[in-house]
């Protein structure tokens, strides 16, 4: 199984940065990598995220550790790469054929999915989700329809409960949730997803009355408690993120390698 | 219990907001759950990835859900969004790109349930196909663009018959042992029913809308590159040396011709053009022995192609030059529908 990562509460580097700018910064490598063909600004770019990680106070050990079976798969991306691409000069060719083409194009797209990975990685470590959820309110999106997040971020506790409880459930009464064809597939499923959802279905009701009994809803506008302020750190991602755009912008139009 | 207040201003009234939150959470949630099953099912074919495909439709179920339930179009996109965040906050394993995949479907659910205000399975059987497809798709634009395009199409096969199985016909499953079961009776209910001529209007309208997408996608990952090199092409295909071709490295090699551009709908009388003869470029890349033809391919899809290389290996008057800032190629003695502007791309077969 692959270990989750999830936010902990720091004080270093992109800790002390809103959500909206770690959006941002996040929205920077996405464009670096999708933008730039250059596989030496992908690099750059993954160094970078290296780099941040460090700034932030989170270990690049643990980091690996954590993630080592998902970066398993740039490397099969790297060979589905390498083999399905025929152009270029011809460098090994024993059934299949490998080209020096085919080897770049695989280092480019290992490359996009580690920047990918890694810097979504980054930005859960260091981003608390419920400052997220009520930043999205910020940036003029209807507080109805933010909230939508934040009350979802409230359900995910809650829903692991659920979860667990009926896999504990199962297990209790002996049945067997294990794969062995297509039926047995699908009596897993419905023996997990049913309860788990019929659960929550059943307090929709009481939500909305007690939201409604608040007043939610009741003006376009509401007040917030906490105001996120830009800060000297802020400014700083946001010159990183201009960087990050120009950069891949310029490595597109010169064609840099 | 509408909520009169902003309910005029918004199409999702407050229970609504709730469910969605509430089904965006149990997906996020469960997607955990779904990548175990997809890992047990890797294990069952022998396969290190690819045949968890078979239940990604377990990922559309929650946006299905969302739309019938409460029957507004933008419930399967919120909710979609809303999920794609709550498994990056929760540190899936597709990081960034989930919330991408997630609104893209919750998009698709909402416009194909949008084409009939009927409740049918088969609508939302291939409504859940399409909608699942459509995550592979995204995914060989964004990792696997130089895959081949069968294996894709498998994929995609794989993921829409889970799609219409495990979104569609669990959704339309699930809704059903819900209004059975009285949980979702006071949300509005559906007619639920089968019509053979709504049918075919959603198969042709939902085939169209597929077409389209598709072809976007395509046109988009593969064709156009709005950031190409202005001055630069890149010389590849069956050739011993490719390389990209840089028009200031080529100054030396300057010449002169005389054209006429005689197009079906333009007409340019002749006059003089600079640029590098294209015998030389292709020269430069060498050819492999059993090359025969030239592909020119200029940034917007536009190609025009040669069938004899040994013609244009031979032939001084085609010329690349610089046209606006952007390589041309000048096609003497050619139709005016071998000239190419914006020229990025030259293939050799």
């Amino acid at each position: 199984m692959i270990a989750k990562v999830s936010y902990h509460k720091g004080h270093a580097g992109l800790h002390r940065v809103t959500p909206m700018a770690n959006v941002l910064l996040l929205v920077g490598f996405l464009a670096a990598v999708l933008v730039s063909p250059s596989i030496l600004v992908k690099l750059g770019v993954f160094l970078l995220v290296i780099g941040l990680l460090v700034i932030s106070g989170e270990r690049v050990g643990s980091f690996l550790s954590k993630t080592r079976f998902v970066l398993l798969f740039g490397v099969v991306l790297f060979i589905a790469q390498a083999f399905s691409i025929r152009e270029g000069n011809v460098l090994l060719s024993y059934g299949l054929v490998v080209t020096d083409s085919g080897l770049l194009a695989g280092a480019q797209m290992a490359f996009r999915f580690l920047v990918i990975f890694s810097s979504s990685v980054l930005f859960v470590l260091v981003t608390d989700p419920d400052r997220l959820a009520h930043s999205i309110e910020q940036i003029g999106i209807p507080y109805r329809y933010s909230f939508v997040l934040v009350l979802s971020l409230r359900f995910v506790p809650f829903f692991r409960k659920e979860y667990r409880a009926v896999r504990d459930a199962q297990q209790v009464r002996g049945i067997n949730t294990s794969i062995r064809g297509f039926a047995g597939l699908l009596r897993s499923i419905r023996y997990t997803l049913f309860p788990v959802l019929v659960s929550g279905l059943t307090r929709v009701d009481s939500i909305a009355i007690s939201m409604k009994g608040r007043c939610f809803g009741l003006y376009a506008k509401r007040t917030i408690a906490y105001k996120e302020h830009w800060q000297r750190a802020d400014w700083i991602v946001l010159f990183l993120f201009c960087l990050l755009l120009a950069t891949s912008v310029l490595a597109r139009k010169y064609a840099w390698p | 219990m509408r909520d009169k207040s902003n309910a005029k201003r918004s199409p999702l009234d407050l229970r609504d907001l709730v469910l969605v939150a509430l089904l965006a959470a149990v997906g996020g949630v469960l997607s955990a759950y779904i990548g175990y099953l997809g890992n047990l099912i890797n294990r069952l074919f022998g396969v290190p990835f690819g045949a968890g495909q078979l239940i990604a439709g377990l990922h559309v179920l929650w946006l299905l859900l969302a739309r019938i339930l409460t029957r507004r179009f933008g419930s399967a996109t919120l909710t979609g969004v809303t999920k794609g965040i709550i498994e990056l906050l929760s540190g899936g394993t597709h990081g960034i790109v989930i919330v991408l995949i997630s609104f893209v479907e919750g998009l698709l659910v909402d416009v194909g349930m949008g084409i009939s205000k009927r409740l049918s399975l088969p609508l939302t059987m291939i409504v859940g196909a399409i909608a699942t497809a459509s995550n592979v798709l995204l995914f060989q634009a964004i990792y696997f663009s130089g895959v081949s395009m069968w294996f894709i199409l498998f994929m995609v096969a794989l993921s829409a018959i889970s799609g219409a199985f495990f979104g569609g016909y669990m959704s339309w499953d699930i809704y059903r042992m819900l209004v059975g079961s009285r949980i979702v009776s006071s949300f509005r209910n559906h007619e639920i029913g089968r019509s053979s001529s709504s049918l075919k209007r959603c198969l042709l309208t939902l085939g169209v809308a597929l077409a389209l997408l598709v072809g976007g996608v395509y046109y988009y990952t593969t064709v156009y590159d709005p950031f190409a090199a202005p001055d630069k092409a890149r010389i590849e295909g069956a050739l011993l040396a490719p390389y990209t071709f840089d028009y200031t490295d080529w100054q030396d090699q300057m010449v002169t011709v005389t054209a006429e551009l005689r197009g079906s709908s333009t007409y340019v009388p002749p006059r003089e053009y600079e640029g590098v003869p294209f015998s030389i470029v292709l020269q430069q890349a060498r050819p492999e022995q059993g090359a025969q033809s030239v592909r020119v391919i200029a940034d917007d899809g536009y190609e025009a192609s040669f069938d004899d290389l040994t013609l244009l290996l031979e032939d001084q008057k085609i010329l690349l030059s610089l046209d606006k800032g952007r390589l041309r190629l000048i096609a003497a003695g050619y139709d005016g529908s071998y000239w190419v502007r914006r020229v990025t791309r030259v293939v050799v077969r």
